[in-house]
């Protein structure tokens, strides 16, 4: 291990090689025991150590453990995935089937008023039917001739 | 007892997905200290820690009966969900004041270290409050939990380069914090001298 590397180390985990990446550990101890300049950075990542070590926290009181429990005491128990869990947001969240009756409904009047106005005839008809003559000739051959 | 205690967290996790509520206090109590100190340590609020920590616990249980392990640990999955409710809860921790720094967290010491050492971890506190969610999580967790580079990285899911990119400038920033704050004597600033 170079010096770099181990200022890299020291930087990131501080210098107590138990927290170092157990895979450069040896290499870096190493380094130390050999280097007084790596000796002397260690000596330095230690002084920030030493502050952070003076972040301490109260345990948690016993009210706290007591809150956990009688909250999972008052939730549903564990339960099992559905389907409804796996499909997720894919379903609907209302029932489907009020959209699907409303469209078949739309649909059945439309096609009902449809039929019935095929029935009629009106008098724009011929005047459609002329104005198609004119465009494109007669529209069968009885016409033609 | 003795059997439960022996009990690891993974089987504890699979009991508790069948509704076994020992088993779930059982876990509570193994891992409820730790929960809070990591989670003071990165919303830097002690009332907002304990409510992440009963919102966390609530979640295990909930969702006991999905769990897989997959290989993965009880303490890793955890790890993950209590650190996304204490960054998700987007409340910026206000640094703490010295004459707030509560009471001393160590009964054993005496009156005038104790009175020491809670304003050397309201000094902590208000410099990690000035780091970014992610950085504050980082040294949190690599620091005073302690947990290994490789289980960190999965709890922040991140690449082992990222999290010790976030460690790095972390401690750089925390070191310049709390020199600036003792005027400089202190740290004797040689980080990045390479």
């Amino acid at each position: 291990m170079k010096l770099e590397r181990l200022q890299h180390l020291l930087d990131a985990y501080g210098a107590d090689a138990n927290r170092w990446p157990a895979t450069e550990r040896a290499s870096a101890e190493a380094l130390i025991a050999a280097e007084p300049a790596a000796a002397r950075l260690v000596a330095d990542a230690r002084k920030l150590d030493r502050e952070l070590d003076s972040f301490s926290v109260a345990p948690a009181p016993m009210t706290l453990h007591d809150a956990i429990l009688r909250r999972a005491r008052q939730a549903e128990a564990p339960r099992k995935l559905s389907w409804r869990d796996v499909l997720g947001d894919f379903l609907p969240v209302r029932p489907l089937w009020p959209n699907v009756a409303g469209l078949a409904a739309a649909a059945v009047i439309g096609i009902g008023i449809g039929l019935a106005d095929l029935g009629t005839t009106t008098a724009g008809d011929d005047g459609d039917a002329q104005t198609v003559a004119s465009l494109f000739g007669p529209a069968t051959l009885d016409d033609a001739f | 007892m003795t059997r439960d205690a022996e009990t690891d967290d993974e089987e504890l996790m699979r009991r508790t997905g069948q509704g076994d509520r020992a088993a779930y206090a059982l876990l509570v109590e193994r891992h409820l200290n730790r929960s809070v100190g990591l989670a003071v340590r990165i919303s830097g609020n002690r009332a907002d820690a304990e409510e992440v920590v009963q919102e966390a616990f609530l979640r295990v249980w909930v969702n006991a009966a999905r769990w897989r392990t997959d290989g993965a640990k009880f303490r890793t999955w955890f790890g993950r969900i209590l650190v996304n409710l204490c960054i998700d809860r987007k409340r910026k921790p206000v640094p703490v004041p010295l004459e707030a720094a509560g009471d001393p967290e160590d009964n054993r010491i005496g009156a005038f270290d104790a009175l020491s050492n809670a304003e050397e971890s309201a000094r902590i506190r208000a410099a990690m409050a000035e780091l970014p969610e992610r950085q504050r999580a980082a040294v949190a967790l690599c620091y005073w939990d302690e947990m290994g580079n490789i289980e960190a990285a999965a709890v922040l899911g991140i690449s082992i380069g990222a999290l010790e990119s976030l460690l790095v400038r972390a401690r750089r920033t925390l070191k310049e914090k709390l020199e600036s704050d003792l005027g400089g004597g202190r740290l004797g600033m040689a980080a990045g001298g390479m």
